[in-house]
């Protein structure tokens, strides 16, 4: 069974622009066979809209700019009363909830904390549904076509929860300024490390051609990024800031020193060829974040490795404290086995008790990031009705 | 140039370093030959000698101690099964040049807990020159890294190892405690595994077969090659692992953590025109442990239970987790986090899960790789590792045989 859309994993394919994620809680007296079939009817809604169809103006069809959804099954889904199959043991490889007076670690020897305003973890519901599309009006349409179909008692058992929005940037960069998603997988090594394959245990072989999606809502404090002067900056990120080469030392002399031959003659910026970082690094620039994320280790398709697809989507939002907004991005991942992330995250020579990377974010130094939402989610492969109906009803 | 000893934890004599540079030389003159055979007498771009590689930087070569292949052919409680299966499953899957034992202590309740762990990452060719060549110095040091009085009886199954030959000596130390190492120059009357109870109950040095000074040479020469790829326009790109695997019928390494990991780091190196070497002293190390993620009594574990040794920060061989005996704590009132769950740590597999191991690696200057200088490859298939040969040959029985110890019956599949 083919892996779902939404997934843009494939050389030729990029995702739009316009990102959001909603999640879906049961209801208090649903079963598995009642969500079945609310799951049923709103993945029939969607394919509609994807056709351009909606469902309060019949023949009268809209754009679809590229609609894709992505439905994926949380923990919570399995325990639904006759649901015919368990979690996937990897599921347990989740985040863990934030304190009830606000904050905690994301994960246990995780540098990652939820932000201290958060005391509850929104994206931890039993289903969530991924939408990208062209435009930001297709994705909002989405959301909405979903409450209505609520609103009218379309889809028992089912009761819409929060969502999140993001969009794509046009300049390869992030808030923090600096080049970003560079160091992403090749197109060639992808498939290895988002798809479930076949292994020896027949207990998940029903997962095969599955994946989990990992979801990480981070707030970036730009404010305190603003207060470290610019070649500090690139010695946390390991990257110039400007040209976006990787750094390989850092000179008492010379100050940032980057790969040898980069920016090419005739740019004024890195391209392919300088996309990995070289692993023959100093000292200081082995702690930057670019060398944290990325140990380069082994072949993509071994977990071990711990390399994960990342296909995130930043986002921009009022926030009453200062400055008045809040800026950051919704980290999205595609991997086989949610050890991938949480090995990056939890181990310390890689991202492990460091909030970002570089030394001042060591060990509860400066907190450039928090998490206001996270979750990960099995995502089925796809079949008649809705993917992952199987899982649901037998 | 000569090595110094494994994470110069030792002052080696004249004669014992002489001894431990000609077992790497021996080592390394063997591999060689077989890769000069395999790769139509072309020498990999890799030097024996790391001052010979020019001006160095080091290459971060690592991975993580857990056994893959269980994992692979089964699942992660598979794995974790057969790895803390005493020393049959150290013997049957600990093969990421990471070995562990559990040490048992009764409690006040005589309840038999485990107390900590042994992990070592020493190599069994070190430990066979010193026992051949000093039994004197063997035997100290053997006491002075497990902590307890050691004899002669316990290192050669006799009194008086000075009276036989170094041969003899290498035999007998075989035997009892760092077995065969599918060694040709040990008689196959020795089994792959010791029989003594020195490095078996305890964990003294690795003693694998697969763990070898040997294969550790070999992996990284193997990968230390300029290979490429053709696409269908002709155009040269970078092979891939089961590219350079597959060519030359080595799949059944392709499916662990060690050497994937050791082959195509060498390979992304010499990939950039770098000679490869290992860094003096050449060994196996443990390169990190993730502590932070395990707690006692929801506090970070005391410092005092995680004890390095046999070398230095970023090159310790032997790691000591737990309790010692005079604690009333066990092993198992440690607990590990792993996203929500909160277990106890009740093995070493939960221990070695989080420990990086790797050789220091060391790269000389890039330089412009002439392209007929490559070493074309077939475009190969994914190697699929859950139907690697080793999941019938040697986890599947394995787990049967576990089973059987432990009257277990699996039901798999849907919701009873």
């Amino acid at each position: 069974m083919p892996i779902q859309e939404g997934i843009y994993y494939r050389q030729e394919q990029r995702p739009g622009c316009s990102f959001a994620i909603l999640f879906f809680r049961a209801q208090p007296e649903a079963t598995a066979q009642s969500v079945s079939v609310a799951l049923t009817a709103l993945w029939q809604m969607y394919a509609n809209l994807k056709a351009g169809s909606v469902r309060d103006l019949p023949n009268h069809p809209v754009p679809a700019n590229n609609l894709s959804t992505l439905l994926g099954f949380g923990t919570k889904a399995f325990s639904l009363k006759g649901a015919a199959r368990t979690a996937p043991e990897a599921l347990s490889l989740s985040f863990r909830s934030p304190l009830p007076t606000g904050g905690g670690q994301l994960l246990v020897g995780s540098g990652l904390s939820y932000d201290p305003t958060v005391s509850d973890n929104l994206a931890t519901e039993e289903f969530a549904v991924q939408f990208i599309a062209d435009n930001d009006l297709s994705v909002y349409r989405a959301i909405v076509e979903t409450w209505k179909m609520e609103r009218d008692g379309l889809l028992p058992s089912l009761q819409m929860g929060a969502f999140y929005t993001g969009f794509q940037r046009d300049d390869g960069r992030s808030w923090i300024d600096f080049h970003d998603g560079v160091n992403n997988l090749r197109s060639d090594e992808r498939d290895g490390v988002i798809r479930i394959a076949a292994s020896g245990d027949p207990k998940e072989t029903w997962t095969v051609d599955g994946t989990y999606l990992a979801f990480i809502r981070v707030s970036v404090d730009l404010a305190s990024w603003r207060g470290i002067v610019q070649e500090r900056q690139s010695t946390v990120v390991g990257r110039d800031k400007l040209t976006g080469c990787p750094l390989t030392a850092i000179s008492a002399g010379s100050g940032l020193v980057v790969a040898a031959g980069c920016p090419p003659a005739g740019k004024n910026e890195f391209d392919d060829q300088f996309r990995d970082a070289s692993a023959a690094v100093d000292a200081t620039v082995a702690l930057s974040h670019i060398q944290r994320a990325n140990h380069r280790l082994g072949p993509p398709d071994d977990p071990g490795s711990a390399r994960v697809y990342r296909q995130g989507f930043e986002f921009f939002e009022r926030d009453a404290a200062a400055p008045g907004f809040r800026a950051g991005l919704n980290f999205v991942s595609f991997i086989n086995t949610p050890e991938r992330l949480t090995k990056v995250l939890t181990t310390a020579t890689w991202l492990g008790s460091t909030n970002f990377g570089g030394e001042i974010n060591q060990d509860g130094g400066l907190q450039l990031l928090s998490v206001l939402a996270a979750g990960v989610y099995f995502v089925p492969p796809t079949e008649a009705g809705f993917p992952g109906r199987s899982a649901l009803t037998s | 140039m000569k090595y110094s000893s494994p994470g110069t934890a030792d002052q080696l004599s004249q004669s014992l370093s002489d001894a431990w540079n000609a077992e790497i030389q021996r080592n390394y003159q063997n591999i060689l030959k077989g890769q000069l055979n395999d790769h139509n007498n072309r020498s990999p771009d890799f030097s024996i000698d790391p001052t010979s590689v020019g001006h160095t930087s080091s290459a971060r070569i690592t991975w993580f101690g857990s056994p893959a292949e269980p994992e692979f052919c089964q699942n992660k409680t598979v794995a974790q099964e057969l790895s803390d299966w005493g020393s049959q499953g150290r013997h049957g899957v600990q093969n990421e040049y990471c070995e562990y034992a559990v040490i048992w202590r009764t409690d006040t309740k005589a309840n038999l807990r485990p107390k900590r762990v042994e992990v070592t990452t020493e190599l069994r060719e070190y430990w066979c020159v010193l026992a051949m060549q000093d039994p004197a110095f063997t035997r100290e040091l053997a006491a002075r890294v497990l902590g307890i009085p050691v004899s002669y009886h316990d290192l050669y199954g006799m009194d008086n190892p000075e009276a036989l030959t170094e041969t003899q000596r290498l035999v007998s130390f075989s035997k009892y405690v760092a077995g065969n190492g599918q060694q040709d120059n040990i008689p196959k009357t020795v089994g792959p595994d010791p029989i003594g109870s020195l490095n078996n109950q305890r964990a003294l040095f690795m003693s694998h077969p697969i763990n070898g000074l040997d294969d550790l040479i070999y992996i990284v020469m193997f990968g230390a090659y300029p290979y490429a790829v053709k696409d269908d326009a002709g155009n040269l790109g970078p092979a891939r692992r089961e590219d350079i695997f597959t060519a030359y019928d080595v799949k059944h390494l392709s499916c662990r953590h060690a050497d994937p990991a050791a082959a195509m780091g060498a390979y992304g190196a010499v990939n950039c025109g770098q000679t490869v070497a290992f860094t003096d002293p050449l060994g196996m190390y443990i390169r990190d442990f993730s502590a932070a993620k395990y707690s006692y009594r929801n506090n970070p574990i005391p410092a005092s239970w995680i004890r390095y040794s046999r070398g230095a920060a970023t090159m310790y061989q032997r790691l000591e987790f737990g309790p010692s005996d005079q604690e009333d704590a066990f092993l198992d009132d440690i607990v590990v986090s792993d996203g929500v769950n909160d277990l106890p740590v009740t093995g070493g597999y939960q221990v070695v899960q989080n420990i990086e191991v790797g050789p220091p690696i060391s790269i000389g200057d890039p330089k412009a790789i002439d392209p007929t200088t490559r070493l074309i490859l077939p475009t190969a298939a994914p190697i699929v590792c859950a139907q690697a040969e080793v999941c019938k040959q040697t986890i599947a029985p394995l787990k049967e045989q576990y089973d059987r110890a432990h009257g277990g019956v699996r039901v798999a599949g849907f919701r009873q």
